[in-house]
């Protein structure tokens, strides 16, 4: 196990999402409000700066989340064990789902990565920050996404729900959540109310990634802090 | 093993180049859009590179085909030239179960852009850039996570989320898992000093 008090883990797509809108220089002041650790595992980092370092069209955010790196906001972590329980994880997910007595890849290293570094952690709070739907849908609403792949595939779907026990309880946040609290605590400044800000940042999340429906957005606007 | 050793699979896919060819020569835009989208479910499924290239492959057809103004430009008969006998190669390969022969087919309709030159090169080669990414959205679409998805088109998870950010994906009620009032406070509670 890896003994930390409060955590938080980075999946691509919500560095990702932020990287695209400007908005990753949140996650520093955010970081000292948490007073916990922000990490993202070797193949995350990969994703998110040594892939997009090899092009040019996204070299410029791979930098800026680079920049992060270097002065120890996100922390990479890799360990043998996290690698191991990451093969469990890949095993597990990608035997949940099956058609047609095939079983269906669902995720890739990365997302498992995520997982096995939530599984392993032990800490009191801890949580995957996660724009991407599938992932989340895996471990909060298995059988909407059973619904989704036969709704998808025009094909009966079997679920092998030993396998999605594994990924019950697990938490997971969005960058909408995180720019949320951002806003709430003074982090994004704009110059407009409430809901015209938070409508401003959600949407922008929205268009570049994060998984936030239009239903949700509208439902934030009406919360108020 | 390739999807397209299923014989199944491998009758859609000479189905779908058939009519591919028919498309070409009719510049049916719509239909071969129609076909992009037939390899698409086996793709989700076998995680097929195969099935993923003849998507992305008729798919960009049709988007050339949709611009008009490329058809002016002096090199277009010859690309077109190309890109059809490249068609009816691959169509012959896979009857013949050849899958070696198949491959390099489809590789030759997008290196049929290297015949080209000036704008018209990079016009197609963008248009196959953003066929690929097009149909990695629909691959996502299906329930297939982003990195996944990205690996098997051989994209960016940046170009991908950029992508999907624009479509209804998001909107799908099947994909709201938990209120939103409720992953605020799981948020804010996580914030919270001990």
């Amino acid at each position: 196990m890896i003994k930390t008090n409060k955590a938080l883990i980075f999946d691509s797509s919500a560095i990702i999402t932020l990287a695209l809108n400007d908005l990753l220089y949140i996650l520093k002041p955010l970081k000292q409000l948490f007073k916990g650790s922000f990490f993202i595992p070797e193949t995350v980092k990969k994703e998110v700066i040594d892939t997009p370092l090899k092009g040019k069209r996204f070299a410029l955010e791979a930098l800026n989340i680079k920049l992060l790196l270097d002065e120890g906001t996100i922390e990479e972590i890799s360990t043998k064990e996290i690698k191991n329980e990451s093969v469990k994880v890949l095993r597990l997910a990608n035997t949940t789902y099956k058609v047609n007595n095939q079983f269906i890849s669902i995720i890739h290293e990365g997302e498992a990565s995520c997982l096995a570094l939530y599984k392993l952690l032990d800490s009191e709070k801890k949580a995957i920050v996660c724009d991407e739907r599938t992932t989340r849908m895996l471990c909060e609403a298995p059988q909407n996404l059973k619904e989704l792949l036969q709704r998808k595939l025009h094909k009966k779907v079997e679920m092998e729900k030993e396998n999605s026990k594994f990924f019950e309880k697990i938490n997971l946040i969005r960058s909408s959540e995180l720019c949320y609290i951002a806003y709430k605590n003074g982090i994004i400044k704009l110059p407009t109310n409430y809901v015209k800000g938070i409508e401003a940042i959600s949407y922008a999340l929205k268009f570049k990634g994060c998984a936030i429906s239009t239903k949700e957005i509208e439902a934030m606007k009406r919360l108020r802090f | 093993m390739s999807v397209l050793e299923k014989e199944e699979e491998r009758e859609n896919v000479i189905d779908i180049l058939r009519k591919t060819k028919k498309a070409m020569k009719t510049k049916d835009v719509v239909l071969l859009k129609e076909l992009s989208s037939r390899t698409i479910h086996s793709a989700s499924i076998y995680k097929d590179v195969d099935s993923v290239m003849v998507a992305v492959v008729v798919y960009a057809l049709s988007k050339i085909l949709e611009r008009k103004k490329y058809t002016t430009y002096k090199d277009w008969p010859k690309f077109f030239e190309k890109v059809n006998k490249a068609i009816e190669k691959a169509l012959i390969a896979i009857e013949n179960k050849d899958l070696k022969t198949f491959r390099a087919s489809l590789k030759e309709i997008r290196s049929a852009v290297n015949i080209l030159s000036g704008r018209l090169k990079k016009y197609i080669k963008e248009v196959f850039r953003k066929a690929k990414i097009n149909k990695a959205s629909r691959i996502y679409e299906h329930g297939i996570s982003a990195s996944q998805t990205a690996k098997l088109l051989g994209i960016t998870e940046f170009e991908l989320a950029e992508y999907v950010g624009n479509t209804g994906i998001a909107d799908v009620d099947l994909s709201i898992t938990m209120p939103i009032e409720k992953r605020i406070k799981l948020a804010e509670s996580l914030f919270e000093e001990e």
